[in-house]
């Protein structure tokens, strides 16, 4: 029988933690254990674990779980149908809250109808303004739209968020359990390892669709080198695990000079290879909201990486677009 | 002249990339055959992505150029719409 330990803390910094005492090598049956005491878990663990859900389900693995009921992070991890999406029943009968402006529960969303569906009630949920809510949706509409269209999951996408009112700041998890970066890229870019899938995934121009560096006329392979960017924008962490690698994001001192650098070699990142094997794709990422002002800045900012990165030019057009 | 309405396609935050190119695929580009101007009128949108906006124009720039910049007007648009158009815009020609 093969095992997964569900760590007590998992969350950007310490993503590592998932590691622990886990190969994620799965045959028939997996008998699921918790940390005795308390599990903290960043919605990229929740996204995390609803794929691995998915390759099981697609597998047709069977699993075993066992939790102490008195872990005080339980009614947390309920609500955001973290027991649910394992396939268990809520191990505790808990009184029903509002979600309203803490979280949004994991959800699957399958198709762009669900997703539009989903992001109108972003700012209901988070009781966001759309002032400050652009930088979000924005986000989610990127990174699902990644998975519907590059993933090849039945599933679709699994996602979910939780909101710190206090820090101004969204945590976000995304996963699927698709094909992978490196079988999606290795349809058009000679791709030799999951790092280098992971690297060329982020930088500017390249696109599972196409050859073309700069993309074509459906994709212009940038919507992942934006949502990096706008958590470099706002000193917060990103992080994408596929296969045996991941690319993390390392946060940044308030004060200090924000670089959109093209080539992500070039970031203050971390790079991790012979992890255990994930099947599928996670995006993790933490981002502060921020009004419109600043979010018009990352855009302009980050599109101006784009063009240099791609083009390598830096004309602006701007005085001739005719804006009426 | 061909007019297009964003809003009523999309609602206040324009993301779905399928509606962008059936737009560009069925009136921008026959518009564009056509000889015929195009007005994209953003209004009551509030926010868009990079990827709606690539979809939606991208193309028509790659292929003519800085002569699209004559053929296309953008109508009541929000400022991060510009930005995003702005943004679009500058790295589709080359």
């Amino acid at each position: 029988m093969s095992k997964l330990h569900i760590p007590n803390s998992i969350a950007l910094r310490n993503f590592d933690s998932i590691f622990q005492g886990n190969d994620f090598i799965f045959d028939k049956n997996v008998d699921i254990s918790f940390h005795p005491t308390y599990v903290a878990m960043h919605p990229v663990g929740i996204a995390f674990y609803a794929a691995l859900q998915d390759y099981w389900t697609e597998n047709g693995i069977t699993r075993n779980a066992s939790i102490n009921p008195d872990i005080k992070s339980i009614p947390y991890l309920q609500r955001m149908g973290f027991f649910n999406c394992m396939g268990f029943r809520d191990p505790k009968s808990i009184k029903s809250h509002d979600e309203t402006g803490r979280f949004i529960p994991l959800k699957k969303i399958t198709n762009g109808q669900e997703l539009e569906s989903f992001i109108k009630t972003i700012d209901p949920i988070l009781h966001t303004s759309r002032d400050n809510s652009r930088a979000i949706k924005h986000v989610f509409s990127e990174l699902i739209r990644n998975v519907l269209e590059h993933s090849e999951s039945r599933f679709g996408a699994n996602v979910c968020a939780s909101y710190n009112k206090k820090k101004k700041k969204i945590l976000i998890g995304i996963s699927d359990a698709g094909v992978g970066l490196k079988q999606s890229l290795r349809k058009h870019h000679s791709i030799k390892s999951d790092e280098e899938a992971i690297l060329k995934a982020i930088t500017p121009g390249i696109t599972g669709s196409t050859k073309r560096i700069g993309g074509n006329e459906q994709n212009a392979g940038a919507g992942l080198f934006f949502t990096k960017s706008i958590a470099k924008a706002t000193r917060n962490h990103f992080l994408i695990y596929s296969g045996t690698s991941y690319f993390k994001l390392l946060t940044s001192k308030a004060g200090s000079q924000i670089e959109y650098i093209p080539d992500p070699k070039k970031d203050r990142a971390k790079i991790k290879n012979n992890l255990p094997y994930f099947h599928g794709t996670l995006v993790g990422i933490d981002i502060h909201i921020s009004d419109e002002k600043a979010f018009n800045n990352l855009i302009e900012n980050i599109g101006k990486a784009y063009q240099l990165g791609v083009k390598n030019t830096q004309k602006d057009y701007y005085k001739r677009i005719n804006f009426t | 002249m061909k007019e297009i309405n964003i809003f009523s396609l999309t609602g206040m935050f324009a993301e779905n990339k399928d509606t962008a190119a059936k737009l560009r695929k069925e009136v921008i580009d026959i518009a564009i055959e056509n000889g015929e101007k195009i007005i994209i009128d953003f209004k009551k949108v509030d926010s868009s992505t990079q990827s709606f906006i690539h979809a939606l124009i991208s193309n028509s720039f790659q292929k003519l150029g800085e002569n699209a910049l004559e053929i296309f007007e953008f109508k009541n648009c929000s400022h991060s719409v510009k930005t995003l158009i702005r943004a679009v815009i500058n790295y589709s020609l080359e």
